[in-house]
């Protein structure tokens, strides 16, 4: 924390500009454009290997960048150590120093900046409290719980008030509830601490939907969609988007487009009508419809599409019915908990034609037509 | 329900325990009970061990007497001693960290390198040895042989460094790297603490190796008020006037037992001390 940037500077806090990163002959990030605005808490997810951690670690400085340049606070950084970029991270193995207290531990980072020992005092007392992990001051990191050591890692980058906090997977070693329970503490500090821009990477997409204000979606070194969360759950822009966010993940039948604007005929024939502007006729597409926008066809509507109830899973508040249907394929249906087909009965689902999501032959969401 | 201890079992542990302290003490006590000999019996055959006809401290006032006196040569030991424990430490703990955390052009060659002049023979280099340190005028001087010393302690040390190094969770380095720390303040604050037990051990091999040398410093110093203690003790044993003096021997390698006993009581714990515990999950 050496030499602080100037917060004040207009523009965004970070600025991604065709960042790419190769390991030898192997490219791993191609050329990432983003720019994260002061205060924002965004999150990147993406399948294993997708180079999330590898984005992150250039960012954070521990990784060199192959090509581009990475702004933080108006600085380019690019070629700036790690130990000036004014940041703190949060490992997923926490990373603790074993050999220091818990309070020293938190106090590393102030120490090295030549903090006066009252100040520094003050905050590790501040974060303490705010982590409650104020009775483990004087502990060696050894003698903590798994979750206690999280929170130890989370308060030594809270003490040194950085303009810009990483967390890489941090919550993956924890057991469920505890996930749970630390999640929410995040959203709080980052609610408590509303000058501080957080970027945080996950592949759980619960993390990503609660936490975000915006989520990047990353597959294989590149972004695939960036948005709030509820407009990639709404609008994902491609089929991959569309299976990443969403669980059960979105079902996906292949179909082609029909004679009429918005409409799609299915393998066995059957016409759907859609929003969507599919253009001419007969090309590929793919209908997308998320398991919680079914419900069962009551008489009232057409069904969309009917089969025979392969799987039940009752949930308690939801049940899931996996329905082979009789266009070929098979679909999950997220229904109130209070439905329950016997297997092998038959079942017609409907759903509102605003619901469906269509996909083009590359892949990509076709956008809603014009009336 | 408390298990009771078998007290067969524990009194063969106890019996075996003190047998095996037993016969390592013996040859300690040996070497100082035959120290405290008057001359006349310190060359009788050596049974009993103990002193029969009194007990005198003449022989450590023979040694005293010998060459330029006892404690210049202790000094000289030390000297040699010290820096070399210093030197392989700094070199080690350097070239370790090197070895573990970098990436440089032929690394596994030279590290290969390194490890191999282990199976080199030292005496099969003492002619090389003599000529190098002649030409460079540091033969027949300390500063000379710590070089040997060091020469030859940097290899285990290095191997015994990078593997202390290897151990430690890079994302603890890289933390305080993001913390605010420079590379040498990771090294000294961070890293150093957790390879103590790594550099205790690599400190104890260079203190008894440079502390016990004999053959280098029989060769390369040729001064006699420059001799280490165990070319004293090699010059005290025959004697002023031919005959051998074996009690002066023995009070010689009593003194320097000493320093080799107070180290291992003072870090013996290090050795089994596994610090990283607790640090990553
Ligand atoms: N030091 C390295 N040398 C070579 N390849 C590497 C190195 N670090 C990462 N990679 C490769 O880069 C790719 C991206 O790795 P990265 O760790 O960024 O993935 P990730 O998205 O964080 O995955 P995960 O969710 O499993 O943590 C992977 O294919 C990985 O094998
Ligand atoms: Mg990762």
């Amino acid at each position: 924390m050496t030499a602080p940037p100037t917060p004040q500077m207009p523009g965004p806090m970070i600025d991604l500009r065709a960042v790419r990163k190769s390991f030898g002959a192997l490219d791993v990030v191609h050329g990432i454009d983003l720019a994260i605005n002061k205060g924002e808490f965004v999150v990147f997810v993406g399948p294993s290997g997708c180079g999330k951690s590898t984005l992150l670690r250039m960012i954070a400085g521990l990784e060199d960048v192959s090509d581009g340049e990475i702004w933080i606070g108006g600085r380019d950084v690019t070629d700036l150590d790690p130990s000036r970029r004014g940041i703190a991270m949060v490992f997923q193995s926490y990373a603790l120093y074993p050999h220091m207290s818990v309070k020293d531990n938190l106090g590393f980072g102030l120490k090295l900046a030549r903090t006066p020992a009252d100040e520094r005092d003050t905050r590790i007392n501040r974060a303490a409290r705010m982590l409650q992990i104020d009775g483990l001051l004087d502990r060696l990191p050894r003698a903590l719980s798994g979750g206690q050591r999280q929170r130890v890692a989370i308060g030594r980058a809270i003490t040194r008030d950085p303009l810009l906090f990483l967390f890489d997977e941090p919550l993956s070693n924890l057991d469920a509830a505890l996930r749970v329970a630390t999640r929410v503490e995040i959203a709080r500090l980052h609610e408590s601490l509303p000058d501080t821009t957080m970027i945080y990477v996950t592949h759980d997409q619960t993390e990503a939907m609660t936490l975000a204000d915006r989520i990047v979606v990353l597959r294989s070194g590149r972004i695939e969609q960036i948005g709030a969360p509820m407009d990639l759950y709404e609008r994902p822009a491609n089929l991959f988007v569309a299976g990443f966010i969403g669980s059960p993940a979105m079902n996906i039948l292949p179909a082609r487009t029909g004679p009429e604007q918005g409409s799609l005929v299915l393998a066995d024939g059957t016409t759907v009508i859609t929003d969507a502007a599919t253009g001419g006729p007969g090309q590929d597409a793919s209908l997308g419809i998320r398991p919680e926008d079914f419900h069962v066809a009551d008489g009232t509507v057409p069904p969309l599409l009917s089969g025979r109830v392969e799987l039940v899973e009752r949930l308690g508040e939801v049940t899931l019915v996996h329905v082979g249907l009789d266009v070929g394929g098979t679909v999950i249906a997220k229904l109130p908990g209070t439905v329950a087909p016997g297997r092998g009965e038959r079942l017609a689902l409907a759903a509102r034609p605003g619901k469906l999501h269509v996909f083009g032959s590359d892949q990509r969401a076709l956008p809603p037509a014009r009336r | 329900m408390a298990r009771r201890p078998n007290p067969v079992a524990a009194s063969s542990y106890h019996l075996a325990g003190i047998t095996l302290s037993l016969a390592f003490l013996a040859p300690l006590a040996w070497a100082f009970l035959s120290s405290l000999k008057p001359a006349a019996e310190a060359r009788q055959p050596p049974l009993p061990p103990w002193p029969t006809t009194g007990v005198t401290v003449e022989n450590y006032i023979t040694l005293d007497g010998y060459g330029a006196g006892f404690w210049s040569h202790a000094s000289n030991s030390l000297i040699v001693t010290l820096s070399t424990v210093v030197l392989t430490v700094i070199i080690s703990v350097l070239a370790g960290y090197g070895f573990s955390r970098f990436r440089f052009p032929f690394k596994g060659v030279f590290f290969i390198m390194i490890l191999s002049t282990i199976m080199i023979p030292f005496q099969s280099i003492l002619t090389p040895l003599f000529l190098i340190l002649s030409k460079a005028g540091l033969q027949n001087s300390l500063a000379g042989l710590v070089m040997i010393y060091v020469t030859l302690q940097l290899p285990f040390s290095i191997f015994m460094m990078r593997n202390a190094f290897d151990a430690v969770p890079i994302e603890i380095e890289e933390a305080a790297r993001v913390d605010g720390a420079s590379v040498l303040t990771v090294l000294i604050r961070v890293m150093m603490p957790l390879v103590a037990p790594g550099i205790i051990t690599v400190a104890i091999f260079a203190f008894l190796a440079a502390w016990n040398e004999f053959l280098a410093a029989l060769i390369f110093l040729t001064d006699q008020d420059k001799y280490t203690l165990p070319v004293l003790i090699v010059a005290v044993r025959s004697g002023r006037y031919g005959s051998i003096d074996w009690g002066s021997v023995q009070a010689g390698v009593t003194v320097m037992m000493i320093p080799c006993v107070i180290l291992f009581l003072l870090l013996q714990r290090y050795y089994v001390r596994g610090l990283t515990a607790g640090a990553v999950k």
